[in-house]
């Protein structure tokens, strides 16, 4: 396990150090100016000299590359262009909002999708197996910018149950999650009806039936199991895409995470607060695929002794 | 590990038929294992779970589209950051209804040649001290420092010297002759000490003080020290970037004011939810730029043919629910540099005639607009509306910052843009002016008129206001003749409200200092739990 704790560590490295360059190009590549984003239209060219000499963008982008990499090392992921604050102190505010919302969306996601991918695989082509495959339907016909707005309207203004938007008390956390977790909830109730149909049609399970193992025994404990292995690692994954929908679903829901500022520094040309909260959900990505293989280990001991 | 020992009892035998246990006794296996990893990500959710607390009932709530980037009045460039910064400080000036200035911490001045002089009136900073003649000198040479960042070297730029003569009395010493000047007397003073320091400055002098910022919302209330002091307790500015969730919010109660940021067709529903829709006129300018280094747009035929080709109140009526004047020209009326020049009428016989007499057909034309829908079905009519006479138009919508650098670059044929907040005509000098073209100013589309360059150079130069309106009346009237671009509209400022909030007069800048003279009517809106 220790082995497989340094191998994802030095992935991180790697994975961070490509998200460095790849951000950079990118951003060099498409058209737009931080200095434009910050002026507005009516400065003039001497404003713009100024401010570009003064925060360094008249240098080589090669150069500027390297005296990033070499902050990075030491920690220091630059000051914010448009802002002048530091990029990790930016991150900071964001960063616990954006955790929040994928642990809670996590968290919902799997409460719907266990007992339906369950009640799915126990009668394929039963009640709980089409409700599952109309909910998956549903939930990729309807994106997040729609779906938020709906939410909104039904549980927020109708219903005055939820708020409309920000990140004021417990309660305005459910309305997004629930944006986010439909979509996961969906894909993952679908593939664990595949795994566990799997599971099920194992000798060893048929063999427990044989023994006598009552029915909710045999699911609950020795199908899920062996079914839920596969599964933690299409849950890991999802994490990217979970992160991708918090874009949209932070917008809707003025929910103040790294999405928005991301969205907002590209909008901006903000180059080290964008490579900021890349290099963020990059990890964050690489983490959350850390966690699924440890759980994975504990869950099934032949992945952690391989 | 106490919560695994009851998963070593429960997996005591070796044959169980579906996942062998492995390990000695004591070891973690199976599901219970996950328990620890479970419970610190269950922890980590219910510690963020709080949020941050809500604000004062009592405080108005106004819904923006971005938070604000700053809120020192010298870096604070963006209309949200000024928005705020125009809210906690005063400058010697502040921006009137006609375009021109009126008196704000200053409450006369004069000017002699090169020197302008400003007599203070007493005011006091939000931490108690009077506003002196001192920290309106350390404010305004701070503008030059590298602090600063060189954000605000065109304001410093034109002046010579400042200094103080005596407590209440500032003197600036110009360069050279400069009437756009007074526009930048509308920065906001700081004070001598946060100046000196370097240091963002956030105490201010106006009639609300900073009170705290959060990474969406920054809390202003009433300054203590303000005469006369705002009747609202306090206000609150809470960035939304969706238009939707900010009218829902609006409908829901938890926002109460938001200024032009609702989309034109979410205003009848808000107004059937009870709440007061107002629109007065605006002095935002909407046109469509030109690149006259295309061939075909060098004709002024050519460009006659597109602005007559153009039914504009079609346009204002159907997408902008009427919420617009139709514009012939940059000023609109009410300034004191209106020129009172008519839009182009919509004629589109007069336009295929004018194709057809320039010898121009089959024309194809690509229009750059941004991502906006509202921006995007605007350039759709106008296409639709082109191809009617003739002229096959490619919409690029494209997000801000590209299409922003596309048109600096001169990477464009037609473009739609807008001027905001504007103020002094010397506007045209830098949009107008042969000499103006990018990187150096604003004249993209490469318009060159020797009238144009003469008059727009004469009027910066010229003091008395009567005299400067004068040319740019001309300036006004050659580019009806030359259409280097089509006037489209002036957007009106268009702001939607609880009725319980009463007295907010909206200016045509958009800008929010009306709330001043706001106040409750029978207390604040009930919040509805959020």
């Amino acid at each position: 396990m220790l082995r497989l704790f340094l191998r994802r560590m030095f992935l991180s490295a790697f994975t961070a150090c490509g998200v460095v360059v790849l951000v950079s190009g990118l951003l060099a590549a498409i058209p737009g100016d931080p200095v434009d984003a910050i002026l507005g239209e009516r400065a003039t060219s001497a404003d713009r000299d100024a401010l570009r000499s003064s925060l360094g963008l008249d240098q080589p982008a090669g150069e500027r590359l390297l005296h990033y990499a070499r902050g990075l090392l030491h920690g220091d992921l630059g000051r914010s262009i448009v802002s002048g604050r530091p990029v990790t102190e930016l991150l900071g505010e964001r960063y616990p909002a954006t955790a929040d919302l994928a642990l809670a969306a996590t968290a919902l996601a799997l409460v719907i999708a266990i007992p339906l991918g369950l009640l799915a695989a126990r009668r394929p082509g039963g009640v709980a197996d089409r409700a599952s495959l109309a909910l998956a339907t549903l939930a990729s016909a309807l994106p997040g910018f729609a779906l938020g707005p709906l939410l909104i309207l039904a549980f927020a203004v109708r219903l005055p149950w939820f708020p409309v938007a920000g990140r004021e008390g417990g309660s305005s956390i459910v309305l997004p999650a629930f944006t986010l977790a439909l979509g996961m909830a969906a894909v993952l109730a679908r593939h664990l009806r595949g795994t566990m149909l799997d599971a099920l049609a194992l000798d060893a399970v048929r063999a427990a039936r044989a023994r006598g193992v009552p029915e909710w025994r045999i699911l609950l404990v020795h199908a899920l199991r062996i079914a839920a292995t596969p599964a933690v690692t299409v849950l890991a994954l999802q994490v990217g895409g979970l992160l991708a929908g918090a874009i949209v679903t932070e917008t809707v829901f003025a929910w103040p995470g790294l999405g928005r500022l991301l969205i907002q520094s590209i909008g901006a040309r903000d180059l080290p607060v964008v490579q900021g909260c890349s290099l963020a959900i990059a990890l964050t990505f690489v983490v959350a695929n850390l966690i699924a293989d440890l759980a994975q280990a504990l869950l099934d001991p032949r992945v952690g002794r391989a | 590990m106490e919560l695994c020992a009851e998963t070593a009892r429960r997996w005591p035998r070796g044959d169980d038929p579906v996942t062998p246990p492995v390990g000695g006794p004591g070891r973690c296996t199976g599901w219970r294992r996950l328990g620890p990893l479970v419970a610190a990500l269950g922890g980590l959710l219910l510690a963020g779970c709080q949020g941050v607390p809500a604000p004062r009932a009592d405080y108005l709530v106004i819904g923006i589209e971005t938070a604000p980037t700053s809120l020192d009045p010298r870096t604070a460039l963006d209309a949200t950051s000024a928005q705020v910064t125009d809210l906690v400080f005063r400058g010697l000036t502040r921006p009137g209804d006609d375009g021109g200035f009126v008196p704000d911490l200053a409450d006369a001045w004069s000017h002699e040649g090169l020197e302008w002089t400003f007599h203070l009136r007493p005011a006091r900073f939000h931490d108690g001290s009077p506003v002196r003649a001192a920290d309106v000198v350390a404010t305004w040479r701070s503008l030059a420092r590298a602090e600063m960042r060189g954000l605000r070297s065109s304001e410093w730029e034109p002046i010579a010297s400042v200094d103080a003569p005596d407590e209440a009395t500032v003197r600036f010493v110009l360069r050279e002759p400069h009437a756009p000047f007074l526009a930048s007397t509308t920065i906001g003073i700081v004070t001598e000490r946060c100046a000196a320091s370097g240091r963002d400055c956030d105490v201010g002098n106006g009639p609300f003080r900073f009170v705290a910022r959060g990474v969406d919302t920054v809390t202003l209330a009433a300054a203590e020290t303000a005469d006369p002091r705002p009747s609202l307790p306090g206000i609150v500015l809470r960035a939304s970037p969706d238009g939707a969730s900010r009218a829902l919010g609006l409908a829901r109660g938890s926002i109460d004011l938001v200024q032009n940021a609702v989309e034109p067709e979410l205003l009848p529903w808000l107004e059937g939810r009870g709440l007061s829709v107002a629109s007065t006129p605006g002095s935002n300018f909407q046109y469509l730029g030109f690149n006259l280094d295309v061939p075909a747009l060098r004709d002024p035929r050519v460009r006659r043919a597109i602005a007559s080709a153009i039914d504009v109140p079609a346009i204002i009526a159907g997408l902008l629910a009427g919420r617009a004047r139709p514009a012939g020209e940059l000023l609109p009326p009410g300034h004191w540099a209106h020129a009172g020049r008519v839009p182009p009428t919509y004629d589109p016989a007069l336009a295929r005639s004018l194709l057809d007499e320039a010898g121009v057909h089959g024309l194809r034309l690509q229009y750059k607009t941004t991502t906006v829908d509202l921006r995007r079905r605007m350039a759709e009519a106008i296409a639709g509306y082109l191809r009617a006479v003739g002229i096959d138009v490619e919409i690029r919508p494209l997000e801000w910052a590209a299409l922003y650098g596309d048109v600096r670059r001169g990477n464009f044929e037609l473009v739609s843009l807008a001027w905001v907040g504007i103020s002094d005509p010397d506007l045209y000098y830098g949009w107008l002016h042969s000499s103006m073209r990018p990187p150096r100013g604003n004249n993209r589309g490469g318009y060159s008129n020797p009238l144009v360059d003469h008059l727009t150079s004469a009027a910066r130069a010229e003091d008395a206001t009567d005299r400067r309106a004068a040319l740019y009346r001309q300036v006004a009237a050659e580019t009806e003749r030359d259409l280097p671009f089509v006037p489209l509209w002036w957007v009106d400022n268009t702001v939607v409200h609880t009725r319980r909030l009463v007295g907010f007069a909206p200016s045509p800048s958009g800008d929010l200092r009306g709330l001043v003279a706001a106040g409750w009517d029978g207390g604040p809106p009930p919040r509805g739990g959020s």
